[in-house]
């Protein structure tokens, strides 16, 4: 057997073996399926950063970097912002799931505003604009066993093998399993990233600096905006940190995690540490993404550059083992997703339409038997190969930033209505689609997503300014400020 | 919110701000004019080193008021939850 694919079928093991651990400390109901029944701060910040970095970070970033240049570190404002954002929204959502006992950012959208259809819509939009997440993360795994396979696994095989260890994954352990993976996934792809990246340079340069200036002799394009190909100008830069940035804190992967800190020091550390977590990991990815236009100026798939270069230029071992470190960026991000969808499944969907009545253990059941669908989905939607990776993330925050409104109006504004929810997640989502794929502009040169979103928040302003709040949402904003006010 | 609360937390926001206004347009399209004539700073690209700076000082920022800020002190920690009764 292939040496390198012998090391990625033993980091598998370990994770199943971690998870099987996890298993056992699952209490087995809905609640701890959900929230994994309170996380420490290494826990809660290790879990957020490797979900929150997808097999994007080890592939994507490379690929957009070799074709785009340095106009990518826009990606910077995405990865310190969403600590932030984590500490200053996710906290009071967090309350509000010790207060009003909600498992999932649509259950509490539909008591704030009183309307099962804003829920409704919140936990459908979420999971439509999920599988095209999921469905990046199984091209990227994909990507990565054909990679280190020499092309002995094809695609399709390495998009089922995903499937089937995400399914396992979840199954297996819930939040805590999915929690206690990503933890472990979350130091290797640190250090893979970073160790990786290095020696590439390494092998090849006498130094960082010196890689840089024989990139800058043979592309200097790269070294400045809107970058070789002229994609990097002022509303892509716009366009893309805030869609991405505000569009990520409304996936449920995501927003499943501002619930499951044990405490509110736990949320403040894990936030900080995110951000630091987040950025750090890119230190090398620039240098080492521009060297790969002289070592590998032909590449077929751009988003391939890191593992080639890792398979040429490493020894074996160590390519796969950092390869492995790419694995896990998109199966940590896989598996949350695969868990949050089903979460949302069982508690937004089966018991609030299906069977009011169902115990914590049938919930249970549901959400694995909804890990099982939506993952087929997922698979099936990345064997079609539908684009390039960072395209993919794109699109996807495109269609949950129009939830942005909604969400976060309810927890601070008490004129927010459930009339204003429903026609600004409907008109953003429906103008989304029509520039995105029917018109196919970018009027001014933003993106669909900020015209989107920028529109939604437009209508909801609007909307609620004309209609009458429910006194409920006002009792709930009360009870967040009550709460945090602290003289 | 008290006041005293409002105003240590302004400090965060300000500075975080300024930091966001410097990595975006136009200031950003600016400093890209000198990068074209000064494309390396200490060996590493010009534009990287202005970005990843203002990313530090946001980082900064955010981990020094996480230390400092009493109003982010979670002193909430030891207020019990009363839970509250929900209408859906």
């Amino acid at each position: 057997m292939n040496l390198g694919l012998g090391i990625l079928i033993i980091y598998m093991l370990v994770l199943l073996g971690i998870a099987l651990y996890a298993s056992k400390r699952d209490e087995k109901n809905i609640k701890d399926f959900a929230t994994g029944g309170g996380l420490g701060i290494f826990v809660l910040t290790l879990t957020f950063s490797a979900t929150y970095h997808s097999a994007y970070a080890f592939m994507g970033a490379g690929g957009f970097i070799y074709t785009n240049g340095i106009g990518w570190w826009v990606n910077g404002l995405w990865t310190v912002l969403p600590g932030v954002l984590f500490w200053v929204w996710g906290r009071r959502i967090w309350f509000l799931g010790k207060k009003c006992g909600y498992l999932s950012v649509s259950d509490y959208a539909s008591d704030v505003y009183q309307s099962g259809a804003v829920g409704l819509l919140v936990t459908a939009i979420t999971m439509v604009f999920t599988v095209p997440y999921v469905a990046m993360q199984a091209i990227g795994c994909s990507y990565i066993f054909t990679t280190i396979s020499g092309g002995k696994l094809s695609y399709t095989v390495g998009a089922i093998l995903f499937f089937v260890i995400m399914i396992i994954l979840v199954w297996m352990g819930g939040m805590k399993g999915v929690a206690i993976t990503d933890a472990a996934q979350g130091v290797f792809m640190w250090i893979g990233l970073l160790g990786g990246a290095l020696w590439v340079i390494k092998a090849n340069f006498p130094s960082v600096s010196a890689a840089y200036e024989a990139a800058y002799e043979a592309a200097p394009q790269l070294f400045t905006l809107p970058g070789p190909n002229g994609v990097c100008t002022p509303q892509d830069w716009l366009s893309r940190w805030l869609v991405i940035t505000f569009g990520m804190m409304m996936f449920p992967q995501i927003s499943l995690r501002f619930f499951a800190g044990k405490s509110l020091r736990v949320m403040k550390w894990s936030a900080v540490f995110s951000s630091v977590y987040l950025t750090s990991i890119y230190v090398f990815t620039p240098c080492v993404s521009f060297i790969g236009r002289i070592l590998l100026p032909d590449l077929a798939s751009a988003d391939t550059v890191f593992p080639e270069l890792l398979l040429k230029y490493t020894p074996l071992v160590f390519a796969s083992l950092v390869i492995s470190g790419a694995l896990a960026a998109a199966m940590s991000t896989g598996d949350s997703q695969l868990h949050a969808a089903s979460t949302m499944i069982s508690t937004d969907v089966y018991k609030k339409y299906i069977n009011q009545n169902a115990d914590e253990t049938k919930m249970y059941a549901v959400a694995k038997i909804g890990v099982l669908v939506f993952g087929l989905i997922s698979v099936i939607f990345a064997l079609l190969k539908p684009s390039a990776l960072s395209d993919l993330l794109n699109l996807a925050n495109s269609g949950v930033g129009v939830l942005v409104p909604t969400i976060i109006g309810g927890m601070y504004w008490k004129k927010a209505t459930k009339q204003a929810a429903v026609s600004s997640i409907l008109i953003g989502e429906v103008l989304m689609v029509l520039l995105t794929f029917v018109l196919k502009v970018s009027p001014l040169g933003f993106s669909a997503g900020l015209w989107s979103m920028a529109i939604s928040l437009v209508v909801f302003v609007v909307v609620s300014l004309c209609t009458t709040a429910d006194a409920y949402t006002g009792e709930i904003i009360d009870a967040i400020n009550d709460f945090f006010e602290t003289e | 919110m008290g006041k005293k609360t409002k105003k240590d937390t302004f400090w965060f926001y300000l500075i975080l701000v300024v930091s966001v206004l410097m990595v975006n347009p136009p200031i950003l399209y600016w400093f890209n004019e000198y990068c074209i004539d000064h494309p390396l700073t200490f060996g590493w690209p010009t534009m990287y080193v202005w970005l990843e700076f203002w990313y530090v000082v946001m980082i900064v920022d955010f981990l020094f008021c996480a230390w400092k800020l009493k109003s982010w002190d979670c002193s909430q920690d030891k207020k019990e939850i009363t839970p509250m009764k929900r209408k859906r």
